[in-house]
Parts: structure tokens; C-alpha cells; sequence
């Protein structure tokens, strides 16, 4: 049994090393909290190319539209007509959509596969957002008046 | 070589990006704030000067708002869900406030403005005790 188990861990560390070295997966770390809390900083996560159109609820790796040599990591709040809105789970402390707007849905080219660290929390990035607020995507349109 | 440190070392920064996470939070700002309303509403009442009274309404609704903005801006940017799970109240504490400031700003009740300090006094408390003063002040409250 545990014989077993091992040799489906090490079959499983070579597939990965494998996809690493083919790029089909990657290696990246999280700075920053505008996904707090389903990304921390110093999270580090293996990605993959998106294959299929984006889904809401997905985290997804896009350049930054504003400076070409940095990448996001956001949420899909919504997909329409070849475009993708992108936001933070934790809006305070996030800027996306709300300033740059949709972007086109191929430049979100790459989704989160599994976090492998820290190892308290190994395992699959929620796919929608777990603080008991509203869902992000209501964040776009607009923030409530407020009444005197 | 390929190890497996080397393998999983991460080769991008992914930015889960905010341009200005400045994270500045005190509660003080309310305070300082609703303490303006209780003094202008006590030279108001010392006062028979008509257009200074009238001067003293203006500034102290101005005051009044800033309490409400200051407020709302501690309740959404940093309180955080675990917070609320300490402070249950979290949300009636913050909407009673809030309509404590209504209330001094439409009223020259000089009962209210002190009930609405305590009010943000009972905040300043839940903000001390989940570490606001270390984790979102420079160095601490100047002494």
C-alpha cells in the first residue's frame, strides 16, 4: 500500500518535471494582495496554458495591460464577446477592471493548476471567492449610493 | 542539474496587483472629526451672533460628513471577515455610528455629539485589538 503510494508520487513528481520542462506547466509565486484571501503573498503555483475559452470563477494569468512586462493574476468576473473582466478578490486592495477594463479573452493565456506552497495549504485554488461577500463581479457595476 | 528544488523553483512573479495599497487606518480620523461637531456645537450655543451661529451649523454638517466618510472607510478597507467573526456586532456597531454622525449633523445636540464619541471609542477598541495600530500605522499613534 504505502509502496504503492510512492510510486504514485514519484510518478506524479516526473509527470510534473516533465510538463515543467516542456512548458506545458510553470512554476510562479504571488506577490501582492489583491487575491487575498484565496491567494496569499508568497503563494507559488504551478500554471498551465488555458486550454478553452476562460470561465468565470477562474484565476488566470494576464500581462498588465498597462505595463507589458508584468503579469496579473485576477479573478474572471466575466466573459463576453471575446473579452475577459478581470478582478481582485479583495477590491480595497486591488486594481483591475474597475481602472483598465475588459481585456481581450486570449490574453489571459495561462490558469492556476494547484498551489504547492506553502505546504499547509498544498491543494486547488477555490474557484469562486469564500469571504461571504458578494461575488466580485457585482464590484463592476458600480458602488451603491449612499443616503444622507 | 534537475533537482527537484530547481524544478519548482518559480520562474515568474504573478502580481495580484493594487496600485495603492496604502493600508493607513485610525480611527482617530472619526474622532478628531466628531470632536470638531461637540466644540462647534458648544460655541454655537455660547454664541447670539446670528451669522456666526449660522457659520457654526455650516461647518459642524461638513465635520459630521467627514465622520461618516472616515467611518465607512475603516468598515469597508479594514475591517476584514475575521475580524467579524470576533466582533459579531461588527456590522451594528459601524451602522449605529454612522447614524449617530447623521444625527449630529442634522441636530446641535450636544448629547449626541459625546454619544457619538463614545461610539467611536467602542471602534478604536475593536481596531486596537485586532492589531490595527501596529499593523496600519507608520510607528504606532505619535505620543
Amino acid at each position: 500500500m504505502l509502496a504503492r503510494s510512492l510510486i504514485g508520487v514519484a510518478a506524479t513528481a516526473v509527470g510534473v518535471a516533465a510538463a515543467l520542462a516542456a512548458r506545458r506547466l510553470d512554476a510562479v509565486v504571488v506577490r501582492g494582495r489583491s487575491m487575498a484571501p484565496a491567494l496569499m503573498p508568497g503563494d507559488r503555483l504551478l500554471v498551465a496554458p488555458r486550454r478553452g475559452p476562460p470561465r468565470v470563477g477562474d484565476v488566470v494569468i494576464a500581462a498588465d495591460p498597462r505595463d507589458g512586462g508584468r503579469e496579473l493574476i485576477k479573478r474572471v468576473a466575466a466573459v463576453e464577446a471575446g473579452t475577459v473582466t478581470l478582478l481582485g478578490d479583495n477590491p480595497s486592495g486591488s486594481t483591475d477592471a474597475r481602472s483598465f477594463g475588459p481585456l481581450p479573452a486570449d490574453g489571459a493565456g495561462w490558469r492556476v493548476v494547484v498551489r504547492y506552497w506553502p505546504p499547509s495549504r498544498i491543494g486547488p485554488v477555490a474557484r469562486s471567492i469564500s469571504t461571504g461577500r458578494e461575488p466580485a463581479a457585482q464590484t463592476l457595476s458600480g458602488s451603491p449610493s449612499r443616503q444622507p | 542539474m534537475l533537482t527537484p528544488r530547481s524544478i519548482l523553483r518559480p520562474t515568474r512573479i504573478v502580481d495580484a496587483h493594487c496600485d495603492i495599497p496604502c493600508g493607513i487606518y485610525d480611527p482617530e480620523q472619526a474622532r478628531i472629526e466628531a470632536e470638531s461637531c461637540l466644540r462647534i456645537i458648544e460655541k454655537h450655543d455660547a454664541s447670539d451672533d446670528k451669522h456666526f451661529r449660522a457659520r457654526c451649523v455650516h461647518v459642524k454638517e461638513e465635520r459630521a460628513e467627514l465622520v461618516k466618510h472616515h467611518l465607512d472607510v475603516l468598515w469597508h478597507d479594514y475591517f476584514k471577515p475575521e475580524h467579524l467573526e470576533k466582533y459579531p456586532e461588527l456590522h451594528e456597531t459601524f451602522w449605529k455610528a454612522t447614524k449617530q454622525a447623521s444625527k449630529v449633523k442634522q441636530s446641535l445636540d450636544a448629547a449626541a455629539a459625546k454619544e457619538l464619541l463614545s461610539m467611536i471609542d467602542t471602534i478604536d477598541e475593536m481596531w486596537k485589538s485586532t492589531g490595527g495600530l501596529e499593523k496600519t500605522r507608520v510607528s504606532g499613534r505619535p505620543s
